[in-house]
């Protein structure tokens, strides 16, 4: 997602008391707000709700908002800390974060920096996801909207684990490359 | 490893189905080179992008809209009211007549006084960090705090006073901290109510649930008092358990002593470190049967079965888990109690808890480790099924969520221990867990079955490893005839939580099996191999040493 003029526009309009503005704001920014609160380790059960609470805290403090600099890092400040408020109110619940994810939990920062979550790309993904073949968006639902691993994936397509996993990993890269040119390249099942 | 394998890796990583130390190897990877900390970066990114694609963006947005707005409603009303009262304030006070000067004094006088009655009866149940009588220190889950009809959701920070009573829901827990130290702690779907609670004296009555208590030295005069249905816990200083059920309460020591008196009888015991006591209305106090028993392990017990009941027709679960699982024996006439201790099963026979066996699954869920444990004589060989000694599972097919049993078919299953568990492809059937052929006996045997979160299993028979697949047999055919199966990374995540625990049987009966019980174990963790024998060295339960700690049964 490209931190644009239009997005400062409406940030500063929605701070001014503009609902539409603000509405519009948060249609916007959804996608982007969930993933960043994936990569912080907040399970998908809470998202929505983690999310909400970023996005009011965000609405909060948009008087405070200089529109000269961009508005996505300092959105991401925001997020990061009610990120870290659910996560200390739920220590318990989710004491048991996997070490991966809280690697990714402490890299976040280096990666933001090297321009990796600049560009969380959620609105270009929807409109390459729309190019995909029928096939690889089926194993996609799987994954991601149906929560399967690959196993589970595996089990239900009569595929191997690893099979799946490199056509996911495939699917991925060529949704990378769409971002990137526009265009899908072909991938081959495996 | 190349770019192809760290790919893998970090799929595995992304879907979650990655162990620990795979985790550690790819991190490990992407340290070492920058392109690859940069395709990790890439990859989560892009993983999170399409997780966050599946999410519903306007019923997002119209939410949002809606606290927006409501809080919007209210800030227009504060800033308002602010106006307001800054233009009142701008007006010359000069203007104001002399009594309505006066008038508005007195208001504010009769306000204030008001205000500070309110305050005074809220902060008996409100927020106040002053630290006096208890406090609640943690919340989590479903928690409600009711005193003097009023119901509020306990934070950290609340204070506890006289006449308060703490529920707690099926995912609840609380920590109180008295000002002495002392700490409570309260698990699910627990009811308690502190009579009193002004810190010198602290008297409980738990109706239901868990408690486990970390007390400081209390005068001896003003004892802290814990009263269940069935009993009343007398404490001056120590740090124990009690478990109130509906037929039960029991209490286990950890250390100091206790006092306990039975409701029902009025029999006053005391309850050393170590020991456990289970006071019913009609049972008699059983003091010194603890839950670990002498030199066994206790850490991570969740249900244990010793036989030493002598008569009836209920096993008692002794474990300090959960909410106990006794087993009944629905059929009486095939069995036989062992005067030393022990359950004879001399024909087919139906032993199997009433409710399911929850507190297992949810102890297993939570680690995703798991260990069973059997002291048990086989009546003979010659057993078929395979005969199941423990038994976890909806019936005799494939699903289950684990059994340990014998078998006496072809070689290589020929009289050995076999386990069959839900943690393994095909719902664990072919090729798993087994002992080598000819370990099963007609003497007393001790057997064990332990499996750690990234899969690693072990079988002990009598304190040595007995699992085929590794262990080194006379035969080594089967070293080659028995592929260890590759273990599903969750152990228990896809365990049925409807399933009764059974033994010598499958609940329905199809799978009977024939001999003597001396003990039944479930941990809710993998025993290391140190620990298995430590078991096994503390030998089984014997009825005549718990006649000799408990002298009082009668």
């Amino acid at each position: 997602m490209k931190d644009t003029e239009k997005l400062r526009n409406l940030a500063v309009q929605a701070a001014s008391g503009d609902l539409d503005a603000a509405e519009e704001l948060f249609r916007t920014l959804h996608g982007y707000l969930a993933s960043f609160l994936f990569l912080q380790g907040i399970p998908r059960s809470d998202i929505e709700d983690v999310a909400q609470q970023a996005a009011i805290e965000v609405y909060r403090y948009l008087p405070r908002y200089d529109s000269k600099r961009p508005f996505l890092p300092w959105m991401r400040t925001i997020a990061a800390r009610t990120a870290g408020k659910h996560w200390r109110s739920h220590a318990r619940r989710h004491a048991r974060i996997d070490r991966f994810r809280e690697h990714v939990r402490t890299k976040l920062g280096q990666w933001s920096r090297a321009g990796h979550l600049h560009d969380l790309p959620v609105e270009e993904l929807e409109q390459c996801l729309g190019r995909l073949p029928q096939k690889q968006r089926e194993l996609l639902q799987l994954r991601y909207r149906q929560e399967l691993n690959a196993e589970q994936i595996a089990e239900r397509l009569s595929r191997t684990s690893v099979a799946v996993r490199k056509a996911l990993s495939r699917i991925r890269e060529a949704l990378r490359v769409c971002i990137d040119t526009g265009t899908v390249a072909v991938t081959q099942e495996s | 490893m190349n770019d192809a394998e760290y790919q893998i890796l970090l799929d595995k990583c992304l879907d979650g189905t990655a162990t620990e130390a795979e985790h550690d190897t790819a991190i490990a990877a992407a340290e070492q080179a920058p392109e690859r900390d940069a395709a990790m970066a890439e990859a989560t990114a892009m993983d999170a992008a399409l997780h966050a694609l599946e999410l519903d963006r306007e019923a997002f947005a119209t939410r949002a809209m809606q606290t927006v707005t409501a809080s919007d409603a209210h800030d227009r009303f504060a800033s308002g009211l602010r106006r307001r009262l800054e233009r009142q304030q701008a007006a010359p006070a000069a203007a104001r007549p002399a009594w309505a000067r006066w008038i508005t004094g007195l208001a504010a006088l009769l306000l204030i006084g008001v205000g500070v009655l309110i305050t005074a009866q809220w902060s008996r149940i409100g927020v106040d960090a002053a630290p006096r009588g208890a406090l609640v220190r943690a919340v989590t889950g479903q928690v409600r705090l009711v005193h003097a009809d009023r119901t509020v959701r306990p934070a950290a920070g609340t204070r506890v006073v006289a006449g308060s009573a703490i529920e707690t829901g099926a995912d609840g827990y609380v920590r109180v901290q008295y000002e002495d130290n002392t700490r409570l702690e309260l698990t699910e779907n627990t009811s308690i109510l502190f009579e009193r609670a002004d810190g010198a004296r602290k008297t409980l009555r738990l109706a239901k649930g868990g408690l486990l208590a970390d007390v400081a030295p209390q005068k001896p005069q003003h004892p802290m008092t814990v009263s269940t249905p069935h009993a009343h816990i007398v404490v001056v200083g120590t740090r124990f358990r009690v478990l109130a059920g509906p037929h039960r309460t029991t209490v286990q020591n950890v250390t100091g002593t206790l006092q306990i008196v039975n409701r029902s009888s009025n029999e006053h015991r005391v309850l050393t470190a170590g020991s456990t006591a289970m006071i019913g209305h009609t049972t008699r106090i059983v003091s010194g049967a603890a839950g670990s028993g002498a030199g066994r392990v206790s850490d991570g017990l969740v249900a244990l079965y010793t036989f030493r009941e002598g008569k009836g027709t209920t096993v008692s679960d002794l474990a300090v888990f959960g909410t106990p699982l006794d087993l009944s024996i629905r059929d009486a006439a095939a069995v036989a109690w062992l005067p030393d201790g022990g359950l004879a099963v001399r024909a087919p026979a139906r032993i199997a808890s009433d409710r399911p066996a929850r507190k297992i699954v949810e102890g297993c869920r939570a680690s995703r480790e798991f260990t069973i444990e059997a002291w048990v004589r086989p009546r003979l060989v010659e057993q078929y099924g395979p005969a199941r000694i423990v038994s976890l599972a909806g019936g005799a097919g494939a699903t289950r969520n684990f059994m340990l049993g014998i078998d006496s078919g072809d070689w290589p299953w020929k009289h050995a221990y076999v386990v069959r568990l839900r943690a393994t492809e095909g719902a664990g059937t072919p090729g798993n867990p087994m002992s080598g052929p000819g370990t099963v006996t007609t003497r007393l045997t001790h057997v064990a079955f332990a499996r750690d979160r990234v899969g690693t299993i072990r079988l002990m028979v009598n304190g040595e490893d007995a699992n085929a697949a590794t262990c080194r047999f006379a035969d080594s055919r089967l070293q080659h005839t028995l592929t260890p199966v590759r273990q599903l990374p969750n152990l228990c995540s896809e365990w049925n939580d409807e399933f009764r625990l059974a033994i010598a049987n499958e609940v329905g009966g199809e799978r009977p099996w024939l001999g003597d019980l001396h003990l039944v174990a479930v941990y809710a963790r993998a025993l290391s191999q140190d620990e298995v024998r430590r078991n096994y060295a503390a030998g089984p339960p014997r009825r005549k040493a718990r006649a000799a700690q408990s002298n009082s049964d009668s």
